[in-house]
């Protein structure tokens, strides 16, 4: 099996290489800041905007009850939104009456936990009570109704699987083939009967093993054991075979790292833009969204905080398999015609 | 075993050419060497025969093989070692010919046994970055053997080894070409060339400018020369004949008789001064 002889041979070397360590520390630094420091809800009490249109007697009672640091009054419902949107943090509350009964309004940016939503609305609405007699009426408006309930530190899972298995098989893999190059190994490669398929598969495996123990080792961590894991390994497999394909293009391309660097640089930027709309979804304008992670980090979004859009994952899952299909055919032709 | 016919290459695609023209044919058992400087176009010829580099123009034949088609089964019967040490460095020499052996459909060398041909034997558990460059040189040599080539392509095999080691190179050389093996020599070192080819060609500048036997070569373009030292009235006298001039031949007769003679040496010329003569300039 020349293609084992291979696959034992790039794991060996990668065992020895800094690129290994590299990437092995950053997954724990990921999962050490997911799981220690960035908090799974807002653990400092969030600022609470209030706009009570409320008249006379009612609203004197309310400004009076609300006299805390955390609250801030707003002279209008929009106020409230438009300074949300700039504290991503805050959450607001709206109070008006009507037909003589107050109703409350929550609106939140989205992203809170279920858990702190509770909380707000019962504290609010105990008050409410409490202080002033009246029992409200209340119900809650999402800024960003496409943000299901994800705490802060699984949100950043998606962005982390993206990172790990995408781009890290794009840069790896074309760091490799580049080594081999400069070492003039795979010239000796070339006079043997193996395959150049062999060759190229051969380095995309063992990147896709490599997506595996980090990935999985991150999201067994942060998520636990509750999660639909063999979607997960689908998408997982299929994002780092298409990452590894994309970085054997760029190696098949060049004759060396430094002259492959700036299309390097410029691909993995352009690949990273999308990270920005999935955290500010109001910013996701189509040439973004037709970036090949875009979906991606939707798809993983969907495998860890399932909305039932099982559709998605599918989607991708196939997208990307096919893309491969064809990616590997082109990387072929192009070690064929230029190998050294 | 090799057929070479009309062979141009152009790393620019364009008119300039690395390689002009170049016919030869190499038989089965031959040592064949392929002798010019530096930038003559000799790995060039042999990246093409060995289907490194693609073949743009010509006809090239390799054990039956036509290049214009190229057969990952051709490899099986071919061993190339390269001018550039091109190992992996993070792996140990055994390990580095465990992996190549692995990509071969034919029998192939036990590693440890080459390795011991080459001397390298005790350092066949160290990584390969940690070897000197002759080291690597004959990790390479070493590895082009593995599937007992019937056609061996051997690109500088000497270049930077000490005379010693050199010399058992030579002799592994010589040793496979007498069981058979068909070798393509490349190199600039004239020495190298003169004791183990049958028959050398001279590149210059991309074209091959003659090919005979060393032997034919001395005999055709060297002035066979005869270095004398005698003694005449007490004094040491250093003189050289050329037995090709019918005087001088005379001359050195008459000396031969007079019994002063003290040393004698025949002189031939050497494939580099050979090679200035018909190109005009030197093997550097
Ligand atoms: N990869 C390459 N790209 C462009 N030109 C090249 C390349 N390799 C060699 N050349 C050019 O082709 C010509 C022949 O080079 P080649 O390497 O065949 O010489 P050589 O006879 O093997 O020399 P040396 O004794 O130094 O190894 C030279 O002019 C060289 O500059
Ligand atoms: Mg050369």
């Amino acid at each position: 099996m020349k293609l084992w002889a291979l696959v034992v041979k790039d794991i060996k070397l990668s065992a020895k290489s800094n690129y290994t360590y590299i990437v092995l520390v950053f997954v724990i630094v990921f999962v050490v800041v997911a799981v220690f420091f960035v908090p799974d809800e807002f653990t400092n009490d969030p600022e609470v905007f209030v706009h009570a249109g409320t008249e006379g007697l009612l609203s004197g009672k309310i400004e009076k009850a609300l006299d805390v640091d955390e609250v801030v009054f707003y002279g209008s419902r929009d106020e409230v939104i438009s300074n949300m949107k700039k504290d991503r943090t805050s959450i607001g509350v709206d109070i008006t009456t009507e037909n003589g009964k107050m109703v409350i309004e929550f609106i939140t940016q989205g992203y809170e936990s279920e858990r702190l939503k509770k909380i707000l609305e019962a504290h609010v609405m105990g008050w409410a009570a409490l202080e002033t007699g009246y029992e409200p009426n209340s119900y809650v408006t999402v800024l960003e109704s496409n943000n299901p309930d994800i705490p802060a530190n699984k949100g950043m899972l998606p962005v982390f699987l993206v990172m790990e298995s995408a781009f890290m098989g794009f840069f790896m893999i074309a760091a490799y083939v580049f080594q081999d190059k400069e070492e003039g190994t795979i010239k000796a490669y070339a006079v043997t009967p193996a395959k150049i398929w062999q060759y190229l598969l051969s380095k995309v495996l063992v990147f896709v093993l490599f997506g595996w123990v980090s990935g999985l080792l991150a999201t067994i961590i942060i998520m636990g054991p509750g999660i639909r894991y063999l979607q997960f390994m689908l998408l997982l497999t299929s994002a780092s075979i298409f990452g590894s394909m994309l970085g054997l293009i760029a190696a098949g391309l060049f004759t060396s790292f430094t002259k492959a660097m700036n299309v390097i640089f410029v691909v993995a930027f352009v690949l990273g833009i999308t990270v920005i709309p999935y955290y500010m979804p109001s910013f996701s304008p189509v040439y973004i969204r037709i970036l090949p992670t875009y979906p991606l980090l939707f798809a993983f979004r969907e495998v860890l905080f399932p909305t039932g859009n099982t559709v998605l994952v599918y989607t991708n899952v196939l997208g990307y398999l096919a893309a491969s299909a064809v990616l590997f055919y082109i990387a072929n032709k192009l070690f064929e015609k230029k190998l050294v | 075993m090799i057929k070479v016919n009309g062979l141009w290459h152009s790393y620019s695609k364009d008119n300039i050419y690395a390689v002009k023209n170049v016919t030869f044919g190499v038989e089965k058992g031959e040592i064949f060497g392929f002798l010019g400087p530096s930038g003559a176009g000799k790995s060039t010829t042999q990246g093409i025969l060995t289907g490194l580099l693609p073949l743009q123009k010509g006809e090239v034949y390799v054990g039956g093989y036509d290049l214009k088609k190229p057969c990952d089964d051709m490899f099986n019967i071919i061993g190339v070692s390269f001018e550039q040490p091109n190992v992996y460095g993070k792996l140990t020499a055994v390990e580095n010919l465990e992996f190549f052996a692995r990509l071969y459909d034919v029998p192939v060398n036990d590693p440890m046994h080459l390795l011991k041909m080459v001397g390298l034997e005790n350092d066949a558990k160290k990584k390969a970055s940690e070897f000197s460059k002759g080291m690597k040189q004959r990790l390479v040599f070493a590895r082009s053997m593995l599937n007992n080539p019937e056609i061996w392509f051997l690109d500088e095999p000497t270049a930077g080894l000490d005379p010693a080691t050199a010399g058992r190179i030579k002799e592994i050389i010589r040793d496979r070409n007498k069981k058979g093996t068909t070798i393509f020599l490349t190199t600039h070192n004239m020495y190298v060339a003169d004791e183990l080819c049958d028959r050398v060609a001279f590149i210059n500048d991309g074209e091959i400018v003659l090919i005979d036997s060393p032997r034919n070569l001395k005999l055709k373009y060297g002035d066979r020369l005869v270095e004398v030292e005698y003694r005449e009235e007490g004094e040491l006298i250093k003189e050289t004949f050329s037995i090709t001039d019918d005087n001088e031949r005379q001359k050195l007769t008459r000396l031969i008789a007079s019994g002063n003679i003290e040393t004698m040496h025949t002189k031939e010329a050497t494939l580099e001064e050979i090679f200035i003569k018909v190109t005009g300039r030197g093997l550097k």
